[in-house]
């Protein structure tokens, strides 16, 4: 067995004027979950269909499982399974009937194709309507169902595009819970895309964050939180009042403040000294029992994302070409995460 | 390979028959091939069994069942968004493309000979005498010409369904198609010199039929083969996705 599921060197991909991947240099532990975290457009499906050999790549290279995507494709699609961006269910079939196409499709002998789908359909809470057609499932069982058959012939590795993308937070964590079950029973690497930062947080070993088909950083989250410092400070105590919070919000320091239950937390900008802001907290009468400084895998992106736009601006304007996006509008990280108050929209 | 044909054509067949409302799309096939398999014959009579044009009919059913069952196959499942990940299990291009073929032409073929024993009732019913009755060589006439007339269907409508954006696309198109090759002969035959139009329409209408079908068969042979290698030819799964 290789060491590493996937390799890429240089990996390009051009559509007319726009580069959808740049450059893409991995190497991607075999046995891990990686997570490619990045924006709509940012080119994790590009990536993925590379490595599929669903298209050719401008330049570079890319090996799965150790097979060369150029040449030895049929033994890499042999071998793998995929989610794609859409969850390609026959709508028409039944839910059983999917899979049975699939275990068909990978010469899983009849009694094993039975027994595989009953284990899995079991697993994902889908075996009391393995008649249905697969058409008639709520939007979460039809992605349970989609990762559930690219699962099916247990390949080596899976690629699993947004495998969570517009489902609930509820069937968004059975489906991960089910998901990171599933690698541990039967050791599969798993590629995930994802938009979504908290879940690449809870789930992936690896992490690599991509945008405007570059790679911007790749480690653990462990590493990537490691290397962005610590910019968020947590209070813990009573007497958050109005006043606190209005001078707080003119403070250059602050990024932006919110509560949550009784705990303030407070985004520095990077660099930035805490003491000024737990003097002005008590100086307003804030009874501060804890002031802990931390960095959460969130705020590591958010530093990833920041760093590479405090570039040098010639490098902005080069990629600026091929359709560069800010931070800012390509995640809306903080908002649907966070409870209670929030002061970002009053910091400059 | 075969067995990748055969789960190919296994899938597709599901998604015909296993559909809900089948039965309803089912019916309406029956009620088509009924239709034309005993109204024709009934009108005709017993010159049915023996008229060498009668052999056009047996062509012509096939490739005009298969505007709706060929529009579906690579259309449809780019429509549905189910053509990515098809494309991205290890199934040959040319074990999906035989396998949408081999669907089509089985359920298209297997519909029109159910009309052969339909036009056996018309004909008897109509003209009341000593049992008329398809010959084995009758039989096999009629079923190797509705075949290779299927694959014609299949294949051409495969070819176009390959770069068609949407269903309703794909069935216009081969609409469109069937019209032309029907009509380009009928007008062709308009600007043909007097003593060869008499000649042709003479052949279909009195020759023998064994000749026509010789014929017919040998050039459909042709096209099935140009249609099959063409397919294969625009094949190509990147270009599949980007379409």
């Amino acid at each position: 067995m290789t060491q590493y599921a996937i390799q890429t060197q240089e990996l390009t991909r051009e559509y007319s004027t726009l580069r959808a991947l740049d450059r893409l240099s991995l190497e991607i532990p075999a046995g891990s979950i990686f997570g490619f975290l990045g924006s709509n457009g940012a080119g994790k499906t590009t990536t993925i269909h590379l490595l599929l050999g669903l298209l050719r790549p401008t330049a570079g290279r890319a090996a799965v499982l150790g097979h060369d995507v150029a040449t030895e494709i049929d033994e890499v699609r042999r071998r793998t399974g995929a989610l794609l961006d859409k969850a390609g269910l026959y709508a028409r079939l039944g839910v059983q009937d999917n899979l049975e196409f699939y275990g068909r499709i990978w010469h899983m002998p009849r009694r094993e194709r039975r027994a595989r789908s009953e284990e899995l359909l079991r697993q994902f809470g889908l075996w009391d309507r393995r008649k249905e057609p697969a058409g008639r499932l709520s939007f979460g069982m039809k992605r349970k169902l989609a990762v559930a058959r690219a699962l099916f012939h247990r390949p080596d590795l899976v690629f699993l595009d947004e495998p969570t993308a517009g489902l609930d937070p509820v069937s968004a964590e059975s489906l991960r819970r089910s998901l990171v079950d599933l690698v541990a029973q039967e050791g599969v690497t798993v590629f995930l895309t994802t938009h979504n930062v908290p879940e690449a947080g809870k789930v992936c070993d690896q992490i690599g964050i991509i945008r405007s088909g570059q790679l911007l950083a790749s480690g653990s989250p462990e590493e990537l939180r490691a290397s962005a410092g610590s910019n968020r400070i947590v209070v813990r105590g009573s007497g958050f009042t109005e006043e606190a919070f209005t001078l707080l919000a003119l403070r250059p320091e602050v990024e932006s403040a919110e509560t949550r239950g009784g705990t303030l937390h407070v985004w520095l900008v990077p660099g930035s000294s805490a003491a000024p802001i737990v003097s002005l907290l008590a100086g307003c009468g804030v009874q501060i029992e804890e002031v802990v400084r931390e960095t959460t895998f969130e705020d590591a992106f958010l530093s990833v994302l920041g760093a590479e736009d405090h570039a040098p601006e010639t490098a902005r304007v080069a990629r600026g070409r091929f359709g560069a996006v800010r931070a800012d509008e390509a995640f809306a990280l903080k908002a649907p995460e966070r409870e209670g108050s929030n002061l970002s929209a009053g910091v400059a | 390979m075969i067995r990748d044909v055969a789960s190919v054509t296994w899938k597709e067949w599901r998604e015909l028959t296993a559909a809900e409302g089948w039965e309803s799309g089912l019916l309406g096939l029956v009620l088509f091939v009924g239709l034309l398999g005993l109204f024709l014959p009934y009108q005709v009579g017993r010159s049915w069994l023996s008229a060498p044009w009668v052999m056009l009919f047996w062509i012509w059913i096939p490739i005009f069942l298969m505007t709706t069952v060929t529009a579906d196959t690579f259309a449809g499942e780019r429509e549905r968004g189910t053509l990515g990940s098809l494309l991205a299990t290890r199934l040959p291009d040319r074990a999906i493309l035989a396998g949408k073929i081999a669907a089509a032409v089985t359920y298209v073929w297997g519909a029109t000979l159910l009309s052969v024993p339909l036009s056996l009732i018309a004909i008897n019913f109509k003209a009341p005498g000593p049992l008329a009755y398809y010959t084995t060589g009758q039989l096999g006439t009629v079923a190797t010409l509705a075949l290779l007339s299927s694959i014609f269907g299949a294949a051409l409508g495969v070819l176009i369904s390959l770069r068609s954006p949407t269903v309703r696309h794909a069935q216009q198109t081969f609409s469109l198609g069937v019209l032309v090759a029907f009509v380009f002969p009928v007008f062709g035959l308009q600007m043909l010199p007097a003593g060869t139009k008499t000649g042709l329409i003479q052949a279909l209408v009195f020759g023998e039929a064994g000749r026509v079908a010789l014929v017919l068969a040998a050039v459909f042979i042709v096209l099935d083969v140009l249609l099959v290698t063409a397919a294969m030819a625009r094949f190509r799964r990147g270009r599949l996705l980007l379409n």
